[in-house]
């Protein structure tokens, strides 16, 4: 369903997403990414904390991934979270939604 | 509160995007098949609540409004590719067009939910239902039951949307919110002036007034028998129902004793002059909003007059059409206006003066069974939907008496301000890509363009060398 990676150097939790992130996978996810966040949020580092998404394999998104990238981003502050890897469809749907600018999806 | 409401609109709007066309289908289906469960159910709210019309008619409404209406659009593609003209090289690509803001009449409430809701569903868009206030919960039911049928057919959270109040600052607020896509407004003359003056694209549908010409060609028993079942439809309230009945003095007994024996009750002229009195506001120029969708009795009490029992429809002998005349003007209830003339001619400008008289570009009805006829009536008359031995209320809608798009929403083109005679449907709210691949015009590759700079070659040598045929 997902991997995760910390890169202590750049203090980055990056996330690689499979498929289709509907409503009942996004339910299961948000516990798990939002723990390991607050957990690396009090860490020492002289960098802050950036999260980064990686859609490379994500086919489909429903409201309630985009509810935790946007409860994410509120975390660790707008410019420390980005979603990367977005095939077209789904960077349209981020632009139409009007949050490609505030959850820096590329 | 339209910020909040507009942005859950848009993200849902974002993500039906990814849908294809099975997903979409999919969906429509399914609240295609909640609606039609529960068309009983909003029908007796809608009747109870408003106090308009006969539940069992709304029911006939809700199961059009929802079995009809997806039988016209189940097979339309409204995702991806819609056409394709090889030869000619062009493609052409359905896209959403965004939140569509769904204004609701009280006159067919839940009817007009689901009818709507299903349309912006196959398009992909979603919608946000703005509620008249006397139907606030019938429409609230609507609405729960196809959101919840949709959101179990994997539909977008907030693809439907209520307004939780309804006033006319709210509706405004919505109307010329710049991020609202379209307004699919149903209303009064008022309402959807003031949709297409928001700054928005807007789809509206003004008020009607119908004349139904009765041709001495016309099968005259079948006619009225036609003409009783659409008028007592839902007591009326159905703006394509007939509002005045007009044929040459050669038939009129005719027509008149037929109206008589099926149960219709011509009005004596003191008695016209009360119901006028009770039918129209004349301070305000418009029907009398407590006789909408009422039954014959209790508008005869209203008036104060005695009709025979089992009355259907008051009839109403009127000799002029204008705004001094009440009845020759849009009543939404079992009330018509009958009008005889010299000669066919006289009979058509009436037609005309009443077709101009509030229902430019609405509805007209024949009955004939003279083909030149009917084609002189249809040319002149300025109708968006012109009836041909049809029932006009059941017959604008489609589906029923002819293979119309089914729908509530009757576009009447420019004469009412509308951007389409169309009955409008789901292909009206999508925006149509075209791919266009290159197909050179040999004409103008072969003409020699300089000579469109040469004053002494006059327009007409142009146009002959560019026809030329090497």
């Amino acid at each position: 369903m997902e991997t995760h990676h910390y890169n202590p150097s750049s203090n980055s939790l990056s996330w690689e997403f499979h498929n289709r992130l509907d409503t009942i996978v996004s339910n299961e996810l948000f516990p798990v990414i939002n723990d390991i966040v607050i957990s690396h949020l009090d860490l020492i580092s002289e960098n802050p904390l950036k999260v980064i998404f990686n859609f490379e394999k994500v086919e489909y998104v429903t409201s309630a991934f985009i509810r935790i990238c946007v409860s994410i981003s509120k975390k660790v502050g707008r410019s420390n979270f980005s979603i990367v890897n977005t095939n077209p469809l789904i960077k349209k749907t981020f632009k139409i939604a009007l949050l490609d600018s505030e959850l820096n999806v590329e | 509160m339209a910020d909040e409401i507009l942005d859950k609109a848009i993200l849902a709007g974002a993500l039906f995007h990814q849908f294809d066309q099975e997903q979409t289908d999919f969906i429509v289906k399914k609240v295609f098949e909640a609606g039609f469960e529960n068309r009983i159910k909003l029908a007796k709210m809608a009747a109870n609540e408003t106090g308009l019309g006969v539940w069992q008619h709304k029911v006939i409404k809700n199961a059009v409004a929802t079995q009809l209406v997806y039988e016209s659009i189940k097979n339309e593609k409204t995702v991806g590719v819609i056409s394709e003209n090889i030869r000619d090289g062009i493609v052409e690509i359905a896209q959403p067009i965004g939140p569509v803001f769904g204004i609701i009449p009280i006159t067919n409430p839940t009817s007009t939910v689901l009818f709507k809701i299903l349309i912006s569903l196959k398009s992909r868009n979603p919608i946000i239902i703005s509620p008249p206030r006397k139907a606030m919960e019938s429409c609230r039911e609507a609405v729960r039951i196809c959101y919840q049928a949709a959101l179990e057919a994997g539909a977008p959270d907030d693809c439907i949307q209520i307004l939780p109040e309804s006033n006319r600052e709210l509706t405004h607020e919505f109307m010329i919110h710049p991020r609202l896509a379209l307004i699919l407004a149903t209303g009064g003359t008022g309402l959807v002036h003031a949709a297409y003056s928001s700054g928005n694209p807007a789809l509206g549908v003004g008020p009607g007034n119908v004349p139904v010409f009765i041709d001495e060609s016309a099968d005259i028993p079948f006619a009225i028998s036609s003409i009783i079942r659409s008028k007592t439809f839902d007591n009326g309230t159905i703006c394509a129902s007939e509002q005045a009945i007009i044929c040459e003095k050669t038939i009129a007994h005719k027509v008149m004793d037929e109206f008589k024996k099926q149960d219709c009750y011509f009005l004596p002229p003191d008695d016209i002059l009360r119901v006028e009195a009770i039918a129209f506001d004349k301070t305000k120029g418009l029907m009398n909003a407590d006789i909408v969708g009422q039954p014959v009795e209790k508008i005869a009490s209203m008036a104060g007059i005695a009709v025979p029992a089992n009355t259907r429809i008051l009839i109403a002998h009127q000799q002029k059409v204008g705004s001094e005349h009440p009845l020759s003007q849009e009543i939404l209830a079992p009330i018509l206006a009958f009008y005889t003339s010299d000669d066919y001619n006289s009979a058509i400008k009436l037609c005309i003066d009443l077709n101009y008289l509030g229902g430019i570009g609405h509805t007209a009805c024949i009955y004939a069974n003279n083909e030149t006829r009917i084609m002189e009536f249809s040319k002149i008359l300025n109708a968006g939907r012109i009836l041909v031995n049809t029932p006009s209320s059941q017959g604008a809608v489609g589906g029923i008496y002819n293979i119309l798009p089914t729908s509530l929403t009757l576009g009447c083109g420019s004469g009412g301000k509308n951007i389409t005679t169309e009955n409008v449907t789901a292909h009206h709210l999508i925006n149509i890509q075209r791919v266009c691949r290159r197909r050179d015009n040999r004409k103008w590759f072969g003409f020699d363009k300089d000579k469109y700079l040469d004053e002494t070659i006059s327009g007409d040598q142009i146009i002959s060398e560019y026809e030329r045929n090497f």
